[in-house]
């Protein structure tokens, strides 16, 4: 009983745990924008983050080492050096924009301005790294966030053309008025909000700090390709309503209000308090995850001990590295940018390290020396190389794309 | 301004807390500022886009204005405030619209 408590818990969390701000930007801007015609690129996504996830965990559990261990010797010192510094800034910018998701929430319950509260999100995340153990840590974010079905329920309300939804789902083309590049780029942003690097970084890092086996790799399969297909559905959900509601009246997304409105619209009061809940702990979970994955990725790279259950005394470097990140995601957010346009650019460029963070991941899971019985198989080595093949194409369209269509104007 | 309208329909139904309905109003109204300051400021093209500022700017103007009373109107509570802004906002936005309809 209490194992499949615990059980339930994780998969919970799991779902609850899937979402960023920029998985809640992405789908509701381009919703708002698109209607339903790159609901695609969701499941697209989904897969791609379930595929190498496994990937990278079945790796972890079997040698005992962590991602960027395993790149720096796979790729070598200086490549290494590349993928590193190229992931880590993805992943700061990652790190600024869910600091900022974190105030626009708490901003839209107190009605006090975002900027007053950045300070104060960047030291509750530090805080809660510092003290709060993990499994606590991540349950406790990852069922809040579960609040999010609210839009799943909201679509529902809203009685939607369902005919109209599936017509514009699967119609593969931007709408009348709208161009092609533009389209493409929010395509890539929102593939890039489902795949995003620090995923696979935390979930292979966590593995290595809570000591899992291959009996926890059972449980953490079944997190992956149950509870990720379910964030996915509530990714799909913000999407629908924003298709549904604000497609029409013409409305174009900029700001956090206004991807609660639908389950205001379509809830009241509890729909929009339990979306504005949603948004918190997915924006705080995400800052807990990206501010660890950032310290890991430097200190894995350096071989540094590292852990966030390791003494500071211990894990002096992992430490430090891990606050001056918040420090300077913090420093990002109060210059005033524009927190949404953080987000946008960091899932953009979160989508051009993609490769880089994958492929080192395919070759050693392919290493029958490592992986012994677990070694990937045809499959999946197939479907990982087409996805290679297709993230290398968004990588090399991601930068063009933003400058082409001035960020997606 | 489609958020604006949304912001007022749910003041008027008391569907929404007041302080989420005051942010999102104040964005709206800032956005909409915003935008109607970089229009204002570009150079018209030539002599025929003057017709074409000439009848955008002061509507863009009215636009902001409703928003900013519909901003007031939600922070106080007042409904019947709400639905004249309400009321407001809609012609400005049949204005733009018809502005957009002409120019297509």
């Amino acid at each position: 009983m209490k194992r499949l408590l615990s059980f339930t818990l994780g998969f919970l969390a799991a779902i609850g745990g899937f979402l960023d701000v920029g998985d809640l930007v992405a789908n509701s801007v381009s919703g708002a924008r698109f209607g339903m015609s790159l609901a695609w690129a969701v499941p697209v996504g989904v897969v791609g983050v379930m595929l190498f996830t496994e990937m990278s965990t079945r790796v972890t559990v079997v040698t005992g080492r962590s991602t960027f261990d395993l790149v720096r010797e796979r790729l070598g010192a200086r490549a290494g050096l590349v993928n590193l510094l190229a992931c880590y800034l993805a992943t700061l910018l990652t790190l600024a924009a869910n600091i900022g998701g974190i105030a626009l929430a708490l901003e839209l319950a107190s009605s006090i301005h975002y900027l007053l509260w950045v300070p104060v999100a960047a030291f509750l995340s530090w805080f809660v790294i510092w003290r709060v153990p993990f499994q606590g840590m991540e349950r406790t974010y990852g069922l809040l966030g579960v609040a999010l079905i609210v839009f799943s329920v909201a679509v529902w309300r809203l009685g939607p053309d369902w005919g109209a939804l599936l017509d514009s789902a699967t119609s593969f083309a931007p709408p009348p008025t709208e161009p092609w590049p533009t389209w493409w780029f929010y395509a890539v942003l929102v593939l890039g909000a489902a795949m995003t690097p620090y995923t696979v970084l935390f979930f292979s890092s966590s593995a290595v700090e809570e000591g899992w086996t291959a009996e926890d790799l059972r449980e953490a399969r079944t997190n992956i390709f149950i509870g990720f297909p379910f964030g996915g559905f509530l990714a799909l959900s913000i999407m629908a309503c924003a298709a549904i509601l604000l497609h029409p009246a013409g409305v174009n997304v900029h700001e956090l209000d206004q991807v609660a409105l639908p389950a205001a619209v379509a809830l009241g009061k509890v729909g929009l308090i339990l979306a504005v809940i949603g948004f918190f702990a997915s924006t705080f979970g995400a800052s807990l995850e990206v501010g660890l994955a950032a310290g890991y990725s430097i200190a894995q790279y350096f071989g540094w001990t590292w852990g966030k259950t390791t003494a500071p005394v211990r894990a002096a470097r992992f430490h430090t590295v891990t606050l001056l990140g918040f420090v300077a995601a913090t420093a990002l957010i109060l210059t005033t940018v524009d927190p949404i346009k953080v987000t946008e650019v960091s899932v953009i460029l979160s989508a051009t390290t993609l490769p880089l963070t994958y492929l080192p991941v395919l070759v050693v899971a392919n290493d029958r020396g490592y992986l012994g019985s677990l070694v990937n198989g045809r499959a999946t080595n197939i479907l990982a190389s087409l996805y290679l093949v297709f993230m290398l194409a968004l990588a090399l369209a991601a930068i063009p794309l933003l400058v082409f269509t001035k960020g997606g104007q | 301004m489609g958020t604006g309208l949304f912001v007022a329909d749910l003041a008027e139904a008391d569907r929404a807390p007041g302080v989420y309905l005051d942010v999102t109003a104040t964005h709206a109204e800032e956005r909409a500022r915003s935008i109607a300051a970089s229009f204002a400021s570009l150079h018209p093209p030539g002599p025929a886009s003057d017709e074409l500022r000439a009848q955008l700017v002061p509507l863009a103007s009215d636009a902001v204005e409703e928003l900013a009373s519909l901003r007031i109107a939600v922070r106080r509570g007042d409904t019947a405030a709400v639905r004249d802004a309400e009321r407001g906002l809609r012609a400005a936005a049949d204005g733009l619209g018809s502005v957009r309809g002409s120019t297509v």
